[in-house]
């Protein structure tokens, strides 16, 4: 098991480098001179010179590159173009926010997902059933962006339950940080859970027509015990992959929502320092999300061993 | 023959397709008795396994559609209630399934799978259920069960993991075992082995056994009495001594002809049996077997035969007399 995780985190790593040479690549590749972009309208051929050299933009590629790696593997990602900030520190203090936003998210996607495809699959052919499919279709099929200002023109502005965005820590105030954080949460975690719901009804479909499952009715079990111990150990398993994938997607930033919502995530800083040509931060981003992405990817595949004992022999 | 374990009477599942009602057992009745080994046999789709599964309510209604009586012990199955069904299955009827690879939950280790029905019905602890699982491991020949009661089905051999579905069938010891297809997977060494293991714990136990197959020579081997199901019909019924015996069911004799003879004088073709068998939604208003009959006069085309007794222990749904037969 040891020597399994080991190897995974090697191959993390590796995973992590080849992204960080796409990133600073595509980055590089990409027209737009981040020191023209940050003078602006106080353009001077001198002072543009000078800090093209203190930045040491003027050296070649590839010393950038090992230069910039360098330092990342230390966590020094550089310092911010815009601001001046150190990018570690304008990520980090990010972080919360998404993962505040994603956990929520996750949350509502799983208090929807899990019970309704349970149902619907147990009771294929019902009207639940069909209800739930077609809700779901509905929810998958309407764009994000549009759904969240749906839900603030009904909610806030119709309704004035909750205000329409901004994001308050939840040291400061528990009630508002819910208050705030229940419209974005509810935006991507119903999409996010209409996707979950159809991938739940499939696997646990799949594992009530499996012959175990009629050996165990065979024994004599109850539907309920019937469900619980045998369909749905084996239903998890598929389940658990999908659950990783949203909640690295939802990890990496939603970018839209997070706009919409001014929600202070990775997300959206990510698409300031595209518009900034804040390559620094840019290049910090993308790594940062590689590595929760990756991580996330890690911990599914461990899950995997505890669910599935054929994984666990290997 | 004593009161008999089980008396099937009339037994007709149908489902409903887009197609129309198929028929897949038509009228079906038999009597098993103690310690008896009925075999069904017929090809696929004859109606052989969902006759079994409509027994002990294993079939999703709808869309299928169950009729006539089942009686266990004077109980009626097919009208029980789901709880009565509940405390029947591995209980007091136990069944066996066609493929050991998949009948067994994979994520669950054969000592829990083996634990539930004895918890269930027996009321044991953890502890004593435990100490039975193994014991019953021991009884159908599994080496050194304590240590194999906490392996996962994917340890175990094909064969191995049919025993388990064995010992999962007699835990409880039930009056009367359905075994469909349950060497139906195996290589014939393996298969010769669970034969043996069925017949000693049948013997030990007074179990009677219903067992489903297409194989024919498994039968032989196997079986007191033999029921031929066509089409979801009975064809004929009989002793196992007579059943390959000339004066037979036409169908019989068909079947019976298309199993490979090994150490014949000389080399000669399978007779395979023309044709298909019918559509269960489009059953022909005759004898299921008319359209490939090579015997069939017109009325077997238009009037089902009904089942008679030409002699003691044999029953036959035929018009003709085999006697009359010439090939």
């Amino acid at each position: 098991m040891t020597a399994y995780v080991l190897r995974r985190l090697f191959q993390m790593a590796l995973a992590l480098l080849g992204v960080s040479i796409i990133v600073f690549s595509l980055i590089h590749l990409v027209p737009g001179d981040p020191v023209r972009v940050a003078l602006g309208t106080r353009f001077d051929p001198d002072v543009h010179a000078a800090l093209t050299k203190r930045a040491g933009l003027d050296r070649p590629i590839l010393v950038q590159y090992f230069s910039w790696l360098g330092d990342a593997v230390r966590g020094d990602l550089g310092v911010s173009f815009r601001s001046g900030q150190p990018v570690a520190d304008l990520l980090f203090e990010r972080l919360p926010a998404t993962i505040t936003l994603a956990v929520a998210a996750l949350f509502v996607a799983l208090l929807v997902s899990v019970p309704l495809g349970i149902l619907s699959a147990v009771r294929s052919g019902s009207k639940l059933d069909y209800g739930a499919t077609a809700a779901s279709q509905v929810a998958v099929s309407v764009p994000d962006f549009w759904a969240g200002i749906m839900y603030i023109l009904l909610f806030s502005l119709s309704l004035r339950w909750l205000p329409p965005s901004g994001y308050v820590s939840f040291s400061d105030d528990p009630v508002e940080w819910l208050k705030h954080l229940t419209l974005p949460a509810l935006t991507i975690g119903l999409i996010s859970g209409s996707i979950l719901f159809r991938f739940i009804r499939s696997a646990v479909l799949e594992a009530l027509h499996q012959p175990y499952t009629r050996t165990a009715r065979a024994k004599g079990l109850t539907e309920r015990q019937v469900i619980w111990s045998h369909v749905m150990p084996n239903a998890w398993i598929p389940i658990v992959t999908v659950v990783g994938l949203q909640l690295g997607f939802l990890l990496s930033g939603v970018i839209v929502v997070e706009v919409i919502f001014a929600w202070p995530g990775l997300g959206r800083l990510a698409l300031l320092s595209v518009q900034d040509r804040d390559f620094t931060v840019l290049q910090g981003a993308v790594l940062l999300i590689a590595f929760v992405f990756l991580s996330v990817n890690l911990i599914v595949d461990l899950l995997y061993g505890y669910l599935d004992p054929r994984v666990r022999q290997k | 023959m004593s009161d008999p374990v089980l008396s099937v009477n009339e037994l007709t599942v149908s489902f409903g397709t887009r197609r129309g009602r198929a028929k897949v057992v038509n009228n079906f009745s038999y009597d098993v008795g103690e310690a008896e080994t009925l075999a069904i046999v017929g090809e696929s789709g004859s109606g052989k396994s969902v006759s079994s599964l409509a027994l002990l309510q294993l079939l999703p209604t709808p869309p299928a559609r169950v009729e006539g009586r089942a009686l266990f012990r004077g109980a009626d199955l097919i009208s029980m209630t789901k709880s009565e069904i509940r405390g029947v299955r591995g209980n007091r009827v136990a069944m066996i399934f066609q493929d050991p690879m998949t009948s067994l939950n994979p994520v669950r280790t054969i000592g829990f799978q083996l634990m539930e029905p004895l918890k269930i019905h027996m009321g044991m602890s953890d502890t004593a259920a435990r100490a039975r699982a193994i014991e019953l491991l021991d009884t159908v020949g599994i080496p050194s069960p304590g240590g194999r009661v906490d392996d996962y089905p994917h340890q175990f051999s094909g064969g191995m993991r049919q025993r388990v579905m064995i010992a999962m069938g007699i835990s409880c010891s039930p009056d009367l075992l359905i075994a469909d297809e349950a060497t139906t997977a195996l290589d014939v060494t393996t298969q010769a082995q669970i034969l043996d293991e069925i017949r000693r714990l049948q013997e030990e136990m007074g179990l009677a056994v219903i067992w489903i197959t297409h194989d024919l020579g498994v039968v032989a081997g196997i079986a007191d009495r033999v029921v031929v199901l066509y089409g979801g019909s009975m064809m004929e019924e009989s002793v196992i001594d007579q059943i390959f015996d000339e004066r037979r069911h036409p169908y019989t004799r068909a079947l019976l002809e298309s199993v490979p003879v090994s150490g014949g004088d000389r080399p000669h073709r399978l007779k395979a049996i023309q044709g298909l068998p019918p559509d269960p939604t489009r059953l022909p208003p005759g004898c299921p077997f008319a359209p490939r009959c090579r015997h069939a006069v017109e009325r077997c085309s238009n009037d089902a035969p009904r089942l008679r007794a030409p002699a003691e222990g044999h029953r036959v749904a035929c018009h003709l007399d085999p006697a009359d037969f010439h090939d």
